[in-house]
């Protein structure tokens, strides 16, 4: 099997090189639930984890687990677990360590749907999230006690489009004994949260990672590198004996499979139960799509920052957000955690307000008015009447969004004419009576 | 930080969380960012606003560099929360307890709960018996002095009388120099306030038509004009709830929030429990 450190090579190679079955070069969607044993005693070792093998898709599927693995070496990670979408990814890695009682510390620059996760959903089931602003790193120490399991941050969240302080956050964890989880769905390739020491990587591999459009899933790595049984006395779901599964302690039972206690608790005791699996079709989907990531996100770079310089020039762009355009500790940190660009993401505060906003999407021809990101096609929307439309203003404002705020997920269709769509929208926009002139 | 425009004046504000909205306004010669701590409390159910009122932080200055009265600073708020089309609960803390409660006394169908750290509204001390006079004379010399002294081409000594009257003898010395140069840099608004706060005339009664949840917070430690003014507007403000803190002085949101952030989170939890359910739910809805 090929091993290499270069991305582009990983993303085609890694994990697997034919079927055993039948020599398919692509790697083949095993849609079943079960499988055979070989015998009793294989059953009874794979039960009791003394090997590890197929036992039932929920739990493992050999589709999936060629894109676990191929993920887990893309990020530099021990191991990987699909889940059904980046949401179950990001509730799944915190469910493992944090129970009833406990707390987490979180960024406060989250996407809106795992802000309602942990503010809300999270809150029903006993687990406190403490939010704090990750301008100063040391907020998370200061929102830390000894019921305190985890950090969480996205890599490069919207619409700020503020690269979070990945190693600042680590070394305060490192000191109190408390792994970073890193939502890196907006940052593939450009970003390897786990090389500036990151602990548990989460993505939503519906956007960039399957990059069509096609599919909803999420993903778990492992790092491999948190000592869970020197911090024994913080973490003690995986280091006191759990009754879910006959009494393993996971810092000790995992030992004889590699550096892999949390994400083999996760697969066999959170998963098992909850039952967020993805499915194999999909996985075969993201496989795909990971096998051009490399080079998609090249563009993706190259064509948002071709954007980023258009709109800072052009008159009816008020303000324009993107990690190359900051100054100050932003750029530093975007300089810091990014290589090779700095994502696809994009965001401008347009001339006129709300109004203007939506007549510039209304305008556009070849982009699509969408609420995802990472797609091949370049995508756009008007937050302010779309995805925080039922914010109140202070909300809005808070997460970022303003009246006349537009996020562009730049795409990969050739630069000429993204920046044409965009320039004749804007036009349309800034000038509504134009075209009713010329009409009349 | 971020900014809105009002009226084409820049206004610098700190947002974080979602739910409700919660508006905390500041003290004189601070900023916004003196609630980092409240904001965190309350950021998993509430979105906190924390502005920096004219003149300070990041803020457009009042045009001529005078308010002219706590009414024109309300309704600069005031303004803001009348665009975004939803009532909000109100915190202010010393000059930003007299904006909120200007606001309230002017809006009240605007605001949802209104919590009150020593308010500078001291010309209700020139109403009162013969020691609120006493007090309110106190005040006026504090004024005097800062004014002079700004007059006189010294603005540190002023900011010191200042600084060392609200947080104690030394407090001044015990400041942080950077600090210090911040806080010298702000005498000319630290006036303005002063002569914003001591412009008005309206009288004590006139809270009494107050009806939202209404929590009074004081230092037990801080100036006794600014404990009497807020002992005061509990009384007058109907079923006003008055929480003394011991060993707490003038600035308790910074040196107690232990205590404080809390308070204000209950306070604001029961004034929504007592509210008819169906008045401010919004779906919530999010997509990547």
């Amino acid at each position: 099997m090929t091993t290499s450190n270069n991305p582009e090579t990983t993303c085609l190679h890694a994990a697997y090189r034919a079927d055993p079955a039948t020599g398919a070069v692509v790697v083949p969607i095993y849609q079943t639930t079960s499988y055979q044993f070989e015998s009793t005693e294989t059953a009874c070792k794979l039960f009791a984890l003394e090997e590890l093998g197929n036992i039932y898709t929920r739990v493992m599927n050999p589709t999936t687990d060629v894109l676990e693995q191929r993920m887990a070496a893309l990020e530099g990670g021990a191991a990987a677990l699909a889940t059904s979408s980046g949401q179950a990814a990001s509730a799944l890695a915190i469910q493992n360590i944090a129970r009833n009682g406990d707390n987490i510390v979180s960024s406060t620059d989250l996407y809106g749907g795992s802000w309602n996760l942990f503010a809300n959903t999270l809150e029903t089931m006993g687990i406190e999230v403490r939010f704090v602003d990750p301008a100063d790193p040391e907020n998370f120490r200061r929102a830390t006690d000894d019921k305190t399991r985890a950090y969480y941050a996205e890599t490069l969240p919207n619409p700020k489009l503020e690269v979070f302080p990945i190693g600042e956050v680590v070394g305060i964890g490192d000191e109190l004994g408390i792994p970073l989880i890193v939502d890196n769905t907006a940052a593939p390739i450009i970003c390897r949260p786990i090389d500036h020491g990151a602990h548990i990587v989460v993505y939503s591999t519906t956007k960039y990672i399957g990059g069509h459009g096609t599919s909803i899933g999420g993903m778990i790595i492992d790092s491999g590198r948190f000592d869970w049984e020197r911090h024994a006395e913080r973490h003690p779901m995986l280091n006191q004996p759990d009754p879910s599964y006959h009494g393993a302690a996971w810092s000790e039972a995992a030992k004889p499979l590699g550096p892999i206690a949390f994400i083999l608790k996760c697969r066999v005791t959170v998963m098992r139960d909850l039952g967020s699996a993805m499915s194999p079709f999909n996985a075969f989907q993201f496989i795909q799509g990971l096998e051009t990531l490399p080079l998609r996100m090249r563009e993706h770079c190259s064509n948002a920052a071709a954007v980023a310089e258009f709109l800072s020039n052009h008159p009816a762009a008020d303000k324009v957000i993107h990690p190359g355009q900051h100054d100050g500790e932003a750029r530093r940190r975007a300089d810091a955690y990014m290589n090779g660009g700095f994502g696809g993401l994009v965001g401008f505060e347009i001339s006129g307000g709300q109004e203007a906003g939506m007549r510039f999407i209304d305008a556009l021809n070849m982009i699509y008015h969408v609420a995802n990101i990472g797609d091949a096609r370049s995508l756009a929307i008007h937050p302010a009447t779309s995805t925080h439309q039922q914010l109140s203003a202070a909300e809005q404002l808070a997460s970022g969004v303003t009246p006349g705020y537009v996020r562009l997920s730049v795409g990969i269709e050739h630069i000429d004419d993204i920046i044409a769509d965009i320039d004749q929208a804007l036009h349309a926009a800034v000038n509504p009576n134009a075209s009713a002139a010329v009409a009349a | 930080m971020p900014a809105i425009s009002i009226n084409g004046s820049r206004l610098n504000f700190g947002a974080t969380g979602k739910g409700s909205t919660v508006i905390a306004l500041h003290s004189s010669a601070s900023t916004g960012a003196q609630w980092k701590s409240l904001a965190e409390h309350l950021a998993n159910r509430h979105c906190v606003f924390t502005p920096d009122l004219p003149g300070y932080g990041g803020s457009d200055a009042w045009p001529g560099g005078r308010s002219g009265s706590l009414a024109s600073e309300a309704d600069f708020i005031f303004e803001m929360i009348e665009a975004w089309e939803e009532p909000v609960h109100l915190v202010g803390h010393s000059f930003g307890g007299a904006v909120a409660l200007q606001i309230a006394l002017a809006h009240p169908e605007w605001v949802r709960s209104l919590t009150l750290i020593e308010p500078t509204v001291f010309h209700l001390l020139r109403d009162g018996n013969a020691a609120d006079q006493r007090l309110h004379a106190t005040m006026q010399a504090l004024s005097g002095v800062v004014n002079a002294a700004a007059a006189l081409g010294n603005p540190a000594a002023g900011m010191q009388h200042f600084i060392d009257f609200w947080n104690g003898e030394d407090a001044w010395l015990r400041t942080h120099p950077r600090l210090r140069a911040y806080l010298v840099s702000q005498i000319g608004q630290v006036i303005n306030n002063f002569a914003a706060a001591n412009s008005e005339d309206w009288l004590l009664q006139e809270c009494a038509r107050l009806n939202c949840p209404t929590m009074a917070l004081m230092g037990l430690d801080s100036p006794v004009p600014a404990q009497r003014t807020t002992e005061m507007l509990a009384e007058a403000i109907p079923g006003a709830r008055l929480h003394m803190i011991p060993g707490a002085g003038h600035m308790l949101p910074l040196t107690d929030p232990h205590i404080v952030d809390p308070l204000i989170s209950g306070h604001i939890r029961a004034a929504e429990a007592d509210e008819p359910t169906w008045r401010f739910i919004r779906p919530l809805q999010h997509a990547a």
